[in-house]
């Protein structure tokens, strides 16, 4: 447990829940799903973030952290559909039905489930703002120029689809 | 630098993130704007479109009490924490009388240096078991039969192509396991009466066959039905829950037939129906 504790916790949790919920909803684009994220990244963070030596990173290793429960989640859930390809009808990657109805932010995760799947975390990350792009490149592992050159080509796919939308909504 | 490299550059410059504003490359690029016009209105429309496209993120509502649901649920954590050092505490004080002995005395009757370690270990163990009392599940689990085993195996190694026959009606399936001389299940569950099949597959364990016929629901079930009189001493009488890989299994018997439901999981997954 990070030292000391409650205290401390609490104030990581407040500044961060958020914009890992955020994150955690963009990509899994499920809110059950985004809150279990969130709370089992934090959960991890209660019994293995004293290993933590540098605390700057901490935003980083949270989103890290989180990002690599929802792979490891997505390919546990890809080896159930492999098995049963019938499933895949039940278990869609499309965003959450009736989110059009409940939720707002859905022109963005409406968008972003467009893009090509290469560019969607680096964007994902990049309006989220909070991140840098070096903290970007360690929480997606690859390098930095990678991030960069993913970024500009993802955002004018983005901003395309997003635009569309925007007209769509407004017609 | 030059004007499209700058532009590059600008385009991943987010306006109020402090890193990137006080980036020497991203600085150099904002110069160039200084004497060009259109770049400086082309910047300007990229930092509009982005701060909507932020707007949008920013618009995922947060579920009300998912602040408070992290935190309580670390205090629990902490809690649990907490009972465990208590209950590793108490073991420590039930050792200490043991090794009080001394050190030359326990030379010299090496007996009571094996009795003490024996004893040491008896209150160990009686203590985690009390403290650690295994749920029904894993009492299940020590008693897995083999049977459980092979087929949390099979179903684990199961693909779309291992199926002896598809039909997504349960009448098809049925008549199909009849015809091969396969174990068919006389009697259906209530829940899964209704739902559409994927197929059926056979198995042969220890010489005898077994047959399972996979349902879609909300989730795969998976009803295998053997003969009693073949591997019906293979489960237990009455109905008993097992859990291994990830899968659950219920099974049940009636006077003919020894069923099994599989789900994955663990045994909240299973329907009420028994």
């Amino acid at each position: 447990m990070p030292d000391h504790p409650e205290v401390n916790f609490d104030k990581i949790v407040s500044a961060f829940y958020q914009p890992l919920y955020r994150f955690a909803y963009s990509l899994a684009k499920n809110e059950h799903e985004a809150s279990d994220l969130t709370q089992q990244t934090f959960f991890i963070y209660a019994k293995k973030g004293d290993s933590l030596r540098n605390k700057s990173k901490v935003k980083s290793w949270l989103f890290t952290t989180l990002y690599r429960e929802f792979l490891q989640r997505r390919r546990k859930n890809q080896r159930v559909e492999s098995h049963e390809p019938e499933m895949l009808e039940n278990a869609s990657d499309s965003v959450e039905p009736g989110i059009s109805d409940k939720i707002d932010g859905r022109l963005a995760i409406e968008a972003l489930d467009q893009v090509d799947e290469v560019y969607r975390e680096p964007l994902i990350l990049f309006y989220i703002k909070d991140l840098a792009y070096k903290d970007m490149a360690e929480i997606l592992n690859v390098p930095i120029g990678t991030i960069m050159s993913r970024l500009s080509r993802g955002k004018a796919q983005l901003r395309k689809i997003f635009k569309s939308k925007e007209i769509k909504t407004i017609l | 630098m030059d004007r499209n490299e700058a532009k590059r550059i600008l385009s991943l410059c987010r306006p109020d993130n402090e890193e990137d504003l006080n980036d020497p490359l991203i600085a150099e690029a904002f110069a160039i704007t200084e004497n060009d016009d259109n770049l400086r209105i082309w910047v300007e429309n990229e930092r509009t479109a982005d701060a909507r496209i932020c707007a949008e993120f920013e618009r995922i509502e947060i579920p009300p009490g998912l602040k408070t649901s992290i935190l309580s649920g670390i205090q629990a954590h902490q809690a649990s924490d907490r009972l465990n050092e208590e209950a590793e505490a108490d073991i420590d004080k039930k050792k200490i009388p043991f090794p009080g002995l001394e050190t030359k005395n326990r030379a010299r009757n090496p007996w009571i240096s094996i009795a003490a370690i024996l004893a040491v270990l008896l209150t160990i163990s009686i203590i985690q078991r009390n403290r650690t009392a295994p749920k029904p599940t894993q009492i299940a689990n020590i008693e897995t039969p083999a049977l459980i085993h092979f087929l949390a195996k099979e179903i684990k190694d199961l693909n779309a192509w291992n199926f002896d026959k598809r039909d997504k009606t349960l009448n098809g399936l049925q008549t199909y396991l009849a015809n091969t001389g396969s174990p068919s299940p006389q009697s259906i569950p209530q829940f899964a009466e209704s739902l559409p099949t994927i197929g059926c597959v056979v198995f042969n364990f220890e010489g005898n066959e077994l047959s399972m016929i996979c349902f879609k629901g909300n989730q795969v079930y998976h009803l295998i039905t053997a003969d009693k009189s073949t591997l019906g001493n293979q489960l237990p009488q009455i109905s008993k829950v097992f859990e291994n890989r990830d899968l659950t299994f219920k099974t049940w018997q009636n006077h003919k037939q020894v069923y099994i439901l599989a789900v994955e999981g663990n045994r909240e997954n299973l329907p009420e129906f028994i």
